[in-house]
């Protein structure tokens, strides 16, 4: 969003906008994970008799699963650095990867990484882990540089849709716009995640179907999800 | 088929992979040890390394952290090589693998472990070029610092000499005295010394001979259905003591034997135990005491169930009870083999399952011992298993010995051997506590009959004797003490004998405690000249003091020998105030003259001394308190030798030192002896006959009249038939108050004169010759009665 459309924009808009993307997405295609029996560690037992400290880097604190089996979500505690991190695990790649993970009591979302990694922040086990359900993302595009996206992966209500995508520069960085076209009608798209590497992810909220992201000055093959 | 379909969960991989997770889980809680629980874990790894890396990670992870912490220190037996091979590459996979989470010492901590347990096993089965690889890539850890280097280092490790080694293997009748030699040949300068010292050290355990434990394969059961899953060497042990005249059977008990199948393992010990008890009454015909005996395994956390234990039970049994039933002959098995097999009660072995038999034969084969002791059925099937795993490993030299009863294994002496105690110890053992109450019983009646001895030969030890001497006798060199009723009660040695005319004694309480002291003197039995010495003793004989009288001392122109005799001694109280007792000694020199008068406290302590220029008379001798003063003086008669004349001195007890004045002549005159402190001395004046018919008058006596105060002296004037004598009258302030002669020296005197030989008026001085009597009054001789004026009191 340049400086110019901001301008534009009347103090009610920017409220509006800003609530818009603090508001939990409420994504409409998410399954919902239970609570699964998990066997209780054997390791603090083990090093008990030792008496040294325990050995177990990660520390499984409970799994989900959702009731097709098919997405397992283990929650466990690095004891290295102490904090929750969540790892999702599903036979098809673009299920687990860029995933959003929903803590519906807290209304939190997380994104897994490429391996299905998300790290959790500091909450509280008990309450948030009450709810959870996950999103995967319903297409995947795959944009090279001065080519045009392409659909590598979709839900079979959104193989027909497709994306406009422009470059330009308002800046020294230049500036991606992306454009959602051809839609079903009943579909919303809640989020649309791009990312740029391991590392970067940028995470937009769609306006009229409509999103701008600010790449780095070098970037190679970038990756488009949306998430309904 | 819809039916089928809704009713079965889909096939998910996922959640598969959390099932097999979760039962690794349970697994590993209840493996029996390290080694399982390794197992387990690289079994997860092995089963699920194909599957996406994404899917598996988090599973890793969780297991990584404990298999790298079991693996650096877990202590593996009877594992194949290939199997610790395997851990190694799963080290490398899960390092490389999770980098960031993983400290390099770790991997090179578990690595070291790995490679050590590589080497001994190699060393086992007779890999040599192997096993050295291993410990050289163990050496190598630590010089990496990184992984890389880690891996090049690793791979660059160069293979030994294998012509060297080849030649050893061929030799080496077991694979024991391979590596031996190996370790021996390659010294100390590689680097590999503590390794090999290690492994010398672990290899120990299967050395030697025990009598009351021995290696047996077992097969463990596990899971549900208690499966026989692998079969591992376990050292049984036993203990035995023979069970009280009540019981009167045997009794068994397995200290660490789990629960289940409790029952059939004690009646398969009970069997085997009658099978121990049958070899030797049928053999030797001897009946072994029932005992109680006590079995336990190296560990307890391990399910035994079966029928072989039983060989290794009665084996040992037979073994314990010979010891506990105290016979001289017992048998010792060697730990380089171990025992497996099933017996009847006549001892005659059985045949085991083949599927346990090849589970142990391959325990057997991937440890360090030399033999497997096994049913002789079960020889051929064994030596097939043996094979096998020999087409695998050709080095290993494993030998099955097939016996058919337990006699064979007595007999064979690769696996046992007789072990005789030597006859006294045994008899100590045996007879223990008959030996021990005999020995005390003739120490008692030696001691007693030392003590009687002891006590007969040494009449101190007298008790029952009156323990009051009364008189004490020489003979030789002892004093003998004699009590009222003549027996004697204790002997003093003497350094020389006394001669028996000299001994003078005084039985007198000298310090006053109410317990009378000994005093005893006598002159030395000697060629050469005589001394003296005086000893105060307890009434018990031990010595309290002794003293000898005299000292060299000089004239000015002669010297005297330290040679005294004492004359006389007594003992009073001087002070009359005190309870203490003083001793006074007369002394004088083997040539009659000079005379010493010494005075000692009760503790033998010298006071005072005084000496006196001629010869002191035995007899002439008083001490009495003559001015009333509370001391009581010593006055003593005898003769002055400067003077030629009859001396009377007069002494201060508080007061003795110095020497008897003198006429100034210098044979007389003693050096370094100051004036004398007597309170009196007197010449008395020689007769005319003593002038011409003797050499010089003395003192012969002095008493005291108590009633009239009066002294009478007595001297010796001339000797013809009987003692010719002046009586001189003194009162205690010595004024001469008569001298008068005996009748005898006035009829000696007037037949002289008579004769012409005396003038006449020899026999007229006789009634005045108390006016010729001389005092020294400290300064010079007076003709009237005088005191020493230079005394203070």
């Amino acid at each position: 969003m340049t400086d110019r459309n901001f301008k534009k924009k009347t103090d009610t808009e920017f409220v509006n906008l800003c609530s818009e993307l603090a508001r939990p997405a409420n994504f409409r295609r998410r399954v919902k994970l239970f609570h699964h029996l998990s066997q209780v560690s054997p390791f603090p037992h083990l090093v008990g008799f030792s008496g040294l400290p325990s050995y177990e880097i990660y520390a499984e604190r409970r799994s989900l699963v959702s009731s097709d089996h098919s997405f397992l979500l283990r929650i466990l505690h690095d004891q290295l650095s102490g904090r929750l991190e969540a790892h999702l695990l599903h036979p098809s790649e673009h299920r687990y990867r860029y995933t959003f993970i929903v803590l519906e009591s807290l209304k939190h979302e997380f994104l897994t990484d490429f391996h299905g990694w998300a790290f959790l922040s500091q909450i509280e086990e008990d309450r948030a882990l009450a709810a959870v359900s996950v999103s995967p993302p319903a297409a995947v595009f795959e944009l090279k540089p001065d080519d045009e996206p392409v659909l590598i992966f979709a839900e079979e209500e959104l193989k027909e849709c497709r994306l406009k995508t422009e470059f330009f520069s308002v800046g020294p960085q230049p500036t991606l716009k992306v454009r959602l076209v051809n839609l079903p009608e009943d579909s919303e798209i809640k989020r649309v995640v791009l990312v740029i590497d391991d590392q970067e992810t940028l995470i937009a909220v769609p306006q009229k179907d409509l999103t701008f992201y600010e790449l780095p000055e070098s970037f190679r093959t970038l990756r488009i999800y949306l998430y309904e | 088929m819809n039916n089928k379909t809704n009713g079965q969960q889909p096939e998910n991989p996922v959640v598969n992979l959390q099932n097999l997770f979760n039962q690794t889980l349970s697994s590993l809680s209840i493996a029996a040890d390290e080694q399982e629980r390794v197992r387990l874990i690289n079994d997860f790894f092995r089963s699920t390394q194909d599957l996406p890396e994404d899917l598996t990670c988090s599973f890793h992870l969780q297991l990584a952290g404990l298999f790298f912490f079991l693996t650096a220190s877990f202590q593996p037996d009877c594992l194949p090589p290939e199997e610790l091979r395997d851990y190694v590459e799963t080290s490398w996979n899960l390092y490389r693998k999770f980098q960031d989470k993983i400290h390099f010492a770790q991997l090179k901590e578990t690595l070291g472990n790995l490679f050590f347990y590589q080497a001994l096993n190699h060393f086992y089965l007779g890999e040599l070029e192997d096993a050295l690889r291993a410990l050289r890539r163990k050496q190598k850890l630590a010089a990496a610092d990184s992984v890389d280097k880690l891996a090049e280092v690793l791979e660059a490790v160069e293979e030994e000499a294998a012509a060297d080694i080849r030649e050893l293997k061929d030799r080496g009748s077991s694979n024991w005295l391979i590596f031996s030699e190996l370790a021996a040949r390659l010294g100390r300068e590689n680097g590999l010394s503590l390794d090999l010292d290690l492994i010398q050290e672990k290899w120990k355990k299967f050395s030697d001979w025990s009598s009351d434990n021995l290696f047996c394969p077992l097969v463990e059961r596990r899971g549900l259905l208690q499966a026989g899953e692998r079969s591992r060497l376990f050292l049984l042990e036993c203990r035995c003591r023979r069970s009280g005249g009540a019981e009167g059977h045997n009794t068994i008990r397995f200290s660490n034997l789990p629960a289940y199948g409790q029952e059939e393992t004690y009646l398969m010990a009970t069997d085997a135990l009658e099978a121990a008890d049958h070899l030797p009454k049928a053999e030797y015909g001897l009946n072994l005491p029932p005992c109680n005996l006590l079995f336990s395994f190296s560990e307890k956390n391990f399910i035994y169930y079966g029928e072989s234990l039983s060989l290794p039970l009665a084996t040992l049994s037979l073994t314990q009870k010979l010891i506990s039933g105290q016979r001289r002959l017992y048998f010792a098995f060697s730990r380089q083999a171990a025992f497996t097999g099933k017996v009847n009660l006549n001892g005659e072995t059985q045949r085991i399952s083949p599927e346990a038999l090849e589970m142990k034969v391959r325990a057997a084969f991937y440890s360090g011992l030399s033999y497997l002791v096994i049913p002789a059925d079960n020889l051929k099937e064994a030596r097939t298993y043996l094979y096998e795993l020999l087409a695998r490993h050709p080095w290993r030299k494993l030998e099955l010995i097939g016996v058919g009863n337990i006699k064979e294994i007595i007999a064979d002496s690769r696996i046992c051997r007789k072990i005789k105690r030597p006859l006294i110890s045994h008899l100590i053992r045996t007879r223990g506590p008959l030996i021990r109450r005999g020995l005390q019983a003739i120490l008692g009646l030696s001691i007693i009959v030392a003590a009687l001895v002891i006590i007969n030969k040494n009449p101190s030890y007298h008790f029952w004797k009156i323990r009051q001497p009364v008189i004490i006798e020489v003979h030789g060199n002892r004093l003998f003490a004699h009590n009222p009723e003549d027996q004697l009660l204790w002997t003093f040695p003497l350094r020389q004998p006394f001669t028996p005319n000299s001994l003078q004694q005084r039985f007198v309480d000298l310090d006053g405690d109410g317990e009378e002291e000994i005093l005893v003197s006598g002159n030395y039995l000697s060629e050469e000249k005589i001394s003296s010495e005086l000893f105060c003793l307890k009434k018990s004989g031990k010595l309290l003091w002794s003293y000898q009288p005299g000292r060299r001392i000089k004239t000015l122109t002669d010297e005297f020998s330290n040679h005294y005799m004492i004359k006389r001694f007594e003992a009073a109280a001087f002070d009359l105030n005190s309870r203490e007792k003083s001793v006074l000694i007369i002394g004088n020199h083997v040539t009659w003259y000079p005379t010493q008068i010494s005075l000692l406290d009760a503790r033998g302590r010298l006071l005072g001394e005084y000496w006196q220029a001629g010869h002191l008379g035995q007899s002439a001798l008083l001490i009495e308190d003559l001015d009333e003063d509370g001391w009581q003086e010593i006055t003593a008669g005898g003769t002055n030798n400067d003077f030629q004349q009859a001396c009377l001195i007069v002494l201060d007890p508080r007061a003795i030192t110095g020497c008897s004045p003198g006429s100034g002549n210098p044979d007389f005159q003693f050096s370094e002896l100051p004036a004398g402190s007597q309170e009196y001395y007197l010449l008395l004046p020689r007769t005319t006959i003593n002038q011409l018919m003797g050499l010089r008058n003395y003192i012969t006596g002095v008493h005291l009249f108590r009633e009239e105060k009066m002294l009478e002296i007595i001297t010796h004037e001339f000797s013809k038939e009987t003692s010719c004598q002046m009586l001189y009258n003194f009162d205690t302030r010595f004024n001469p108050l008569l001298s008068r002669p005996t009748d005898v020296l006035t009829e000696a005197v007037r037949e002289l004169v008579v004769s012409r030989i005396l003038p006449p008026h020899a026999e007229t001085e006789l009634r005045s010759l108390k006016e010729r009597i001389k005092y020294w009054d400290g300064e010079a001789w007076v003709t009237y009665p005088a005191r020493n004026k230079k005394l203070t009191f």
